[in-house]
């Protein structure tokens, strides 16, 4: 396998855009990541898109605009990791030598899925869980519960992710909310699950975020802007069994799993790491992901809680960007966007919410996490990126 | 009286002219799995046979959703139970409002109405309404 390195970011900024579709928000992000490449979109050799609602083809829709077209196109439906899904596939045709570069966009306009289906929490009728009303703030109820109950979690504990992404969000202006929120305006905001508010959920986002990989050769002959050189050092995508979804949701046995693969593979250990994007759909979930991603040992989520371990000035900042709970989650682009924050952190073009000497970050995402056994998949997708001298 | 079916086929039995829930169990390894899976989680095997799971079931982790999930109604209870050694499912919680349902709570199996649903009848060219059954836990008594 060959090294693959990173060439171009592009991003819009996520919200709610009446106006625009998915495929416009794919096109912007695109457009940006061509130009922070300095290449021709005819240079592209293969492209994937992520996305997750509307019809079918939609990467080929806004590439073609692009002027990419005849080559191989892909679009990827991988729930909340559909992003990372893309990245990943790109990840592995370059590695593999197929080709010399290619574009992996995400993309999705919740604003325009919702004014065909109706905004609100659905139960998701394929799913087991789902059909007994389940729904994603109500597993992770369970989750904060879980913590709670094994952790001794108190609810400042559970909204300490919520008030320090609304915090380092202030500095992000690609983000969805840029201010900040106190526990007792978390508290007050209404209860949709016990004991999760609106204020410890993510918003409903529109937003597009792209990358263009390329291999060590073509990124030294065509790097014009003079970007430093990133490596994507793992790139792991991994689903869960029936075995797994079966265990605590304390515990994600999936986001275990798909880290140590990625620790593997990049030959790191996670104390190696200098920050961390990841999924933060729910305040509480953050709190939970800390222990299977090694981020803490085992047992001691609260203790480095209550330290401010992963505060954007702290000893490992998670979620500097503001994460899915301020930044947004517009489904399919977040799991491209997260590897754009973290290229972002390495070329130190972060700004307000920069991570003082980063030199390697993970990137990931989590997606469908419902519980039933047989029916409810798990799937997530992990890349980690490293500053090369 | 409506159209009946269950909420998913292979998990509800009849034992002795009393609905039941039903598992697969094993001839290789001797483990039991729910819902219904076609292969042996835990070695893959395909000589399953239905099995009969117990009345009860031990609380893991509850919580109550207070908004509208259609077609369900706030408030309502879920829970992620263990029925058996290496089972844990979840299901509704049908209890009085103020009765909270914590971890280790003891919880009666219970059958009848989830939810209706309304699906279009190719043969009589109309819509109809179908009882969705399945089960539900109630707090022991």
């Amino acid at each position: 396998m060959r090294d693959v390195y990173v060439l171009g970011i592009g991003q819009t900024k996520f919200g709610s855009f009446d106006e625009l579709t998915g495929v416009d928000l794919g096109v912007m992000a695109s457009i940006d990541a061509i130009k922070d490449a300095g290449i021709s979109p005819k240079a592209i050799e293969v492209a994937y898109a992520g996305y997750c609602r509307g019809p079918s083809t939609q990467g080929q829709m806004a590439f073609i605009r692009l002027g990419i077209g005849s080559i191989p196109i892909a679009n990827l439906n991988n729930a909340c990791a559909s992003g990372n899904t893309a990245v990943h596939m790109l990840y592995k045709d370059i590695a593999a030598g197929f080709c010399e570069v290619g574009l992996a966009a995400g993309f999705e306009s919740l604003t325009q899925a919702n004014k065909q289906a109706g905004k609100g929490l659905l139960a998701i009728k394929e799913d087991f869980g789902g059909m007994l009303g389940l729904t994603m703030p109500g597993f992770f109820s369970f989750v904060c519960k879980r913590l709670i109950d094994e952790r001794d979690a108190t609810m400042e504990d559970l909204c300490y992710p919520a008030i320090k992404n609304h915090h380092n969000a202030q500095f992000n202006p690609l983000a969805q909310y840029n201010k900040p929120v106190s526990y007792e305006q978390i508290m007050a905001s209404r209860v949709i699950v016990d004991p999760i508010t609106v204020l410890q959920c993510c918003p409903q986002s529109d937003g597009g975020a792209a990358i263009i990989l390329c291999s060590e050769d073509y990124f030294n002959k065509h790097n014009v802007n003079h970007h430093p050189k990133v490596r994507v050092a793992a790139s792991v995508l991994h689903s869960s069994g029936w075995l797994t979804t079966q265990k605590d949701p304390l515990f994600s046995q999936v986001n275990r799993e798909t880290a140590d693969k990625a620790y593997h593979m990049a030959g790191i250990d996670p104390k190696d790491l200098d920050f961390a994007e990841i999924h933060d759909a729910f305040s509480g979930e953050e709190v939970a992901a800390y222990e299977p991603m090694r981020f803490c040992p085992e047992g001691e989520c609260i203790k480095y809680v209550r330290e401010k371990y992963f505060d954007l000035n702290g000893q490992f900042p998670v979620n500097p960007s503001g994460g899915l709970l301020s930044l947004g989650h517009p489904l399919g682009a977040s799991g491209v966007r997260v590897n754009c924050e973290a290229v972002r952190q390495l070329r130190h073009q972060a700004g307000g919410y920069q991570v003082a000497g980063a030199r390697t970050g993970l990137a990931q995402m989590l997606g469908s996490v419902l519980f039933g056994g047989t029916e409810s998949a798990v799937v997530c997708g992990i890349q980690i990126l490293e500053k090369v001298d | 009286m409506n159209n009946q079916r269950y909420i998913q086929e292979g998990i509800i039995g009849d034992k002795d002219g009393t609905l039941r829930l039903m598992g697969r169990l094993c001839r290789d390894c001797e483990k039991k799995s729910f819902p219904s899976p076609v292969f042996c989680p835990y070695c893959g095997s395909d000589k399953l046979e239905n099995v009969f799971l117990k009345n009860e079931v031990t609380v893991l982790v509850a919580s109550t959703t207070r908004v509208a999930v259609p077609p369900f109604d706030p408030p309502f209870t879920l829970a992620i139970v263990d029925i058996e050694d290496d089972i844990r499912t979840i299901g509704r919680v049908e209890k009085d409002a103020d009765t909270e349902i914590r971890k280790g709570d003891r919880l009666t199996v219970k059958f009848g109405k989830l939810f209706e649903e309304t699906v279009f009848n190719k043969k009589i060219k109309s819509s109809e309404t179908i009882d969705v059954i399945g089960y539900y836990f109630v707090p022991k008594s």
